[in-house]
């Protein structure tokens, strides 16, 4: 059962749904509205939105106080969250991105340390029994989206910790070594 | 045709105003006349019509006689473009070419155009009445003696004292009225101003209260008695511009220090010119005057706020202070719109918003641009 997502206090003042003009509150501003969209990501197991559908969600309308951040607005700060490298987009006409709340060579150790604990290295996995099998049930990657998994993967793969098998083919799977 | 006389000289001297030849003169709608052919000369006073064929056959029609007029323009069918005149009834003991007229109006007619230019100085000519001032002929003795006749004792006084005044009025009204009749005057309202701040100063204490209010009224409408000129200060600007730096000093100083010590650049051009009544200073002038107000020491001083716009504040009500005072306001409105803070620091909107924007340059206060308008909330971001 999920606890409500906590709001921080800025969700609550008026002025954080307008990009401010002073360059440093902006900042300030930027940074606030950063973690609120990664909180909320995380707190949701969001890996992925379309900015479309991100516009009308309640993280960027908060109806309590009849605020809700303009077009311009989502698109700045979703640019200062592909620069700071926390999402990225999936297309070119960028109306979906993947958001990385956590980063992908963060999510490789954890997959790692997962299958170190749990005597799986040397052994073939499926991808889907990684983020969907019983085994990971508990593990904050379990539902991770596959772009992302196949992001953390070819992290560890570039570090020789694992080797991928079959990728495109019917049984996708990976070997931890 | 029965308001026109023959001609005589007048007692004053007469200026020609303008002159239109091939006109005739018609009774009423009447399309016959004796008239038929003439030079009409226009003066201040009146119409001296002179027969083209006989010179010496001259006819005149004074303005006072005129009630109105109105210009008819050249159509397909008449000869030409036509003045009607209404006409008061005529005067007893008017010698004139006929004596006797079922009508109120007369025509002139403009053979040979001209009538446009004609009329105009006409209108003119009879609006400004010169004839009542300069005249001492038959038609306003009348009336004069009638008035002597009351000007007598403490009445008569108070009667020439309201005269006066009305007087005084009209001149004011009317040198108001537009910039040529304000130069025209221009002359006059100086000695005029003079008179009266003389006038007052001589006589305090003396005058009731009545007309000290009078006197300061239009005093107050003619603002500066003595006011710093250009010409006065040939080839040094940078002395003009510093003497007129004091004068703004003194005429401002009060005002902004009551009105939230400070004065956008329009309203001090306005007021500067409004104190003066006359010498109107140009813009650039009040610029540069203002410029030089931190040159002369002044407790004003000339400011640019970031977006462009200037204002005259008081030298100890500096950014700093200002940018404090505006985020005190703010906070204890917990929230303020332009208008909001306009309204409590007795500012215009215009300044209260450049104060607003300094202060959210300054990091102090940040925006919350909504449907509701744009409001200012003190900046939590930065704390």
């Amino acid at each position: 059962m999920m606890t409500a997502f906590k709001w921080p206090w800025q969700y609550d003042f008026p002025p954080f749904f307008t990009i401010q003009k002073s360059l440093a509150t902006k900042d300030k501003q930027l940074e606030a509205w950063a973690r609120l969209v990664i909180d909320y990501a995380q707190h949701n197991k969001i890996y992925s939105l379309d900015i479309a559908e991100a516009t009308t969600s309640e993280l960027f309308n908060n109806q309590k106080l009849n605020r809700r951040l303009s077009t311009d607005g989502v698109n700045t700060i979703l640019t200062y969250l592909e620069q700071k490298k926390l999402i990225e987009f999936t297309d070119s006409g960028r109306t979906r991105f993947h958001i990385f709340w956590r980063r992908p060579d963060a999510w490789a150790s954890k997959i790692y340390d997962w299958a170190v604990e749990n005597a799986f290295l040397n052994t073939p996995l499926t991808l889907y029994e990684i983020t969907h099998g019983d085994d990971t049930a508990n593990q904050s990657f379990h539902n991770l989206e596959r772009e992302i998994l196949m992001k953390a993967l070819t992290c560890l793969e570039e570090q020789r910790r694992a080797q991928l098998l079959n990728i495109g083919g019917e049984n996708e799977g990976v070997k931890f070594l | 045709m029965n308001r026109l006389s023959w001609y005589t000289p007048c007692e004053s001297t007469e200026e020609l105003l303008c002159q239109a030849g091939h006109v005739g003169i018609y009774d009423g709608d009447l399309k016959q006349t004796q008239f038929e052919q003439g030079t009409a000369s226009l003066t201040m006073q009146r119409i001296i019509w002179a027969d083209s064929s006989d010179p010496d056959r001259r006819l005149v029609l004074h303005h006072s006689l005129v009630i109105s007029m109105e210009k008819h323009h050249k159509s397909m069918f008449s000869k030409g473009g036509k003045i009607v005149v209404k006409l008061e009834k005529p005067r007893a003991g008017n010698v004139g070419p006929v004596n006797a007229s079922q009508y109120e109006t007369l025509r002139l007619v403009f053979r040979h155009g001209g009538e446009d230019d004609f009329f105009k100085k006409y209108d003119d000519a009879v609006r400004r009445k010169t004839w009542q001032r300069s005249s001492s002929g038959s038609s306003s003795s009348g009336s004069r003696a009638s008035s002597n006749l009351r000007s007598v004792g403490i009445f008569g006084i108070e009667r020439r004292i309201a005269e006066n005044h009305q007087k005084t009025h009209e001149t004011i009204t009317q040198a108001f009225d537009d910039m040529s009749k304000l130069m025209e005057t221009a002359r006059e309202m100086v000695s005029l101003s003079k008179s009266i701040s003389e006038k007052v100063r001589a006589r305090k204490g003396e005058i009731s209260e009545d007309e000290t209010i009078a006197f300061k009224s239009y005093l107050l409408s003619l603002g500066v008695s003595d006011p710093v000129t250009k010409s006065t200060f040939v080839g040094s600007d940078s002395e003009y511009f510093q003497k007129l730096a004091k004068e703004i000093t003194n005429v401002l100083y009060e005002h902004i220090k009551e009105n939230g010590g400070m004065c956008a650049l329009p309203e001090v051009y306005c007021r500067i010119n409004r104190a003066r009544g006359m010498e109107l200073l140009s813009p650039e002038d009040v610029m540069h005057a203002c410029e030089a107000l931190s040159r002369i020491n002044s407790p004003l001083e000339l400011h640019r706020f970031a977006s462009g716009v200037l204002v005259v504040q008081l030298k100890s009500a500096s950014m700093d202070s200002t940018v404090a005072q505006t985020l005190e306001v703010v906070a204890k409105l917990e929230r303020a719109s332009a208008n909001q803070l306009a309204e409590s620091l007795g500012v215009t909107v215009i300044l209260a918003r450049e104060r607003l924007l300094a202060a959210e340059e300054a990091g102090l206060i940040c925006r919350d641009d909504s449907i509701e308008g744009l409001l200012f909330y003190p900046n939590r971001f930065m704390q």
